[in-house]
């Protein structure tokens, strides 16, 4: 073992924390036009604790950014039930940030004004609020992007552009749907970086969905593998490799054995995943 | 932008050039092809022609008839499209109530409707007015309708996710994202507008553009109404232009070159 016995994810987050999030029996079907039920999760559980930042792995089509939908009080569940704190969930929450797979940026809109979108549909337009948005563009490296439009940005900053937005509602929980996914591999790896900056200075519980398991990984103080047919959860790895990391985690040996033994789970359910 | 202008074979010279010789070889047709002016007068007599109409003022007053018949119909057109389209598209009871009428009204041809309209409004401005508006009424509305259909699924989660409330949401999301198509519909409705207006006075006016072109046609100044013509693509033209500037100005967010828009 390479843990240190005080590394942050042992103290704060195994140990110490409380669960902030109940995931129990969530079952979710959807009916396609042809009148067929697609079972899109069967019976996952998952408890999140305070401060953890969980990754979520599997192929596509295995029901995750549909349990990122019911988190983020978007969809309904067909059976099952979701808890915030104790309380049941009922739709989107004001302490929830969200990043989807797309910036989907207002484009009509300036960079500091869609970091603002939060505050300004609270009709919260103070000096104060303004500032903040500008020491978040400030901090993701985007401060002389605040009164460009989207279209002016690339893909990777107009993702910045949107964690600032999400954070920007000071949420205890930020969900994430593949954020980086669209972006090329060394975009990405900065962008990894900075999100785990960013959730080392402000503590955040973070789900994090990805279909690349060194991302998990990286990230991650736990990973959840899910598998397809009817997308389920198939096993949860903790990570034990102390923060803070950097992208030379990637070269560490433990880093290799549990990106191997994620490996190795979905290659035993192999005739569903190649399938893909 | 020096090296640009410089650029003889950019598309614009390009297009003036191909105008440069078709006017040359309509003008030589007419002077050394033994064509009567009366079935297709020169280039050069349409000019002079142009010129004697401004010069004497006689074109002013039909040209301030056709002119307020365009801009009025325009407007009452655009106004009422974009209120009939917002209510179709943002109340459900409206939709069902109203709908299947506007789809059955569309289908009549409005060329067709005209002599009636005449009928039932004067033969002054008002008949014109009704008649252009009632022709740029429709691609507005389907521009308006088809516009909000278009809001982003994706985006109107997130509008829901980060807490926006159903105005909100329509303010900040739906009603920007609807104008790239409603400016397509203006941008239609603009040309035909003219149209409108034209068929109007062909079927009974007392005044105006198309008022004169029936006078000249039943004269045989076939001259005359080639020089009308000209008049009406340019304020046609520029009608155009300025929907389409106060478009690209509106929406400037789409960075590609909008498809050209015309009406067949
Ligand atoms: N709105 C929907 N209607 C019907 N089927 C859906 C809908 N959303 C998702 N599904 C189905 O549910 C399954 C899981 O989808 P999704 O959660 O998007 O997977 P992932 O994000 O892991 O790729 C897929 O088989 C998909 O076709
Ligand atoms: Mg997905």
């Amino acid at each position: 073992m390479l843990t240190s016995p005080l590394s942050a994810s042992d103290e704060t987050v195994q140990s110490r924390s409380r669960t902030l999030i109940t995931i129990e029996n969530v079952e979710k079907k959807f009916v396609t036009h042809s009148g067929d039920v697609v079972t899109a999760l069967a019976r996952v559980s998952l408890d999140i604790r305070e401060n953890e930042f969980v990754s979520v792995v599997g192929p596509s089509g295995c029901g995750k950014t549909t349990l990122l939908r019911i988190l983020a009080g978007l969809s309904s569940v067909t059976s099952g039930e979701v808890r915030f704190d104790g309380d049941r969930l009922r739709g989107p929450r004001s302490d929830v940030g969200i990043v989807f797979q797309q910036a989907l940026l207002l484009p009509w809109n300036t960079v500091l004004d869609n970091v603002l979108l939060s505050p300004h549909l609270r009709n919260d337009r103070s000096e104060k609020t303004r500032r903040r948005a500008e020491e978040l563009l400030t901090f993701m490296g985007l401060a002389e992007f605040a009164r460009k439009y989207p279209f002016e940005l690339s893909g990777g900053m107009q993702q910045r552009v949107a964690i600032c937005r999400a954070l920007m509602r000071e949420p205890k929980v930020l969900l994430m749907d593949e954020p980086f996914g669209a972006l090329d591999a060394m975009t990405r790896e900065s962008l990894n970086v900075e999100l785990m900056r960013v959730c080392s200075e402000e503590k955040k519980t973070v789900l994090f969905i990805t279909h690349s398991i060194p991302e998990a990984v990286l990230l991650g103080d736990r990973v959840v593998v899910m598998s397809p047919r009817p997308g389920r959860i198939s096993e949860i790895i903790d990570v034990d490799i102390a923060r803070p990391r950097s992208l030379k985690t990637m070269a560490n040996k433990r880093f290799g054995e549990i990106c191997d033994q994620i490996r190795t789970i979905f290659g035993s359910e192999a005739p569903m995943v190649t399938s893909l | 932008m020096k090296n640009a202008r410089l650029n003889l074979m950019s598309p614009s010279y390009q297009v003036f050039g191909l105008a440069v010789v078709l006017l040359a070889v309509w003008e030589s047709i007419c002077r050394y092809g033994h064509v009567s002016p009366l079935v297709l007068p020169a280039p050069s007599g349409i000019v002079v022609r142009l010129y004697v109409m401004f010069a004497e003022g006689a074109v002013w007053p039909h040209l301030m008839v056709t002119l307020t018949e365009v801009l009025i119909g325009f407007g009452i057109g655009i106004a009422s499209g974009l209120v009939v389209g917002a209510l179709v598209s943002l109340v459900p009871a409206v939709e069902k109530l109203v709908y299947p009428y506007l789809v059955a009204l569309q289908t009549v041809p409005k060329v067709a409707v005209a002599p009636l309209l005449v009928i039932w409004f004067g033969y002054g401005l008002t008949s014109k007015v009704v008649i252009t508006a009632l022709i740029c009424f429709f691609p507005i509305l389907v521009s308006v309708i088809s516009g909000f259909h278009a809001t982003d699924r994706d985006q109107l989660d997130m509008m829901k996710a980060y807490g926006a409330t159903t105005l909100q949401t329509l303010v900040r999301l739906r009603i920007p994202s609807a104008l790239v198509l409603i400016f397509a519909g203006l941008e239609i409705a603009s040309v035909l507008a003219v149209i409108g207006t034209i068929v109007g006075e062909f079927v009974g006016a007392q005044a105006g553009l198309g008022y004169l072109i029936m006078t000249y046609n039943f004269n045989l100044d076939v001259t005359g109404v080639f020089a009308v013509l000209i008049i009406l693509s340019a304020i046609g033209m520029t009608l155009h232009s300025v929907t389409r500037f106060a478009g690209r100005r509106y929406i400037f967010w789409i960075r590609r070159e909008p498809v050209a828009v015309m009406p067949h």
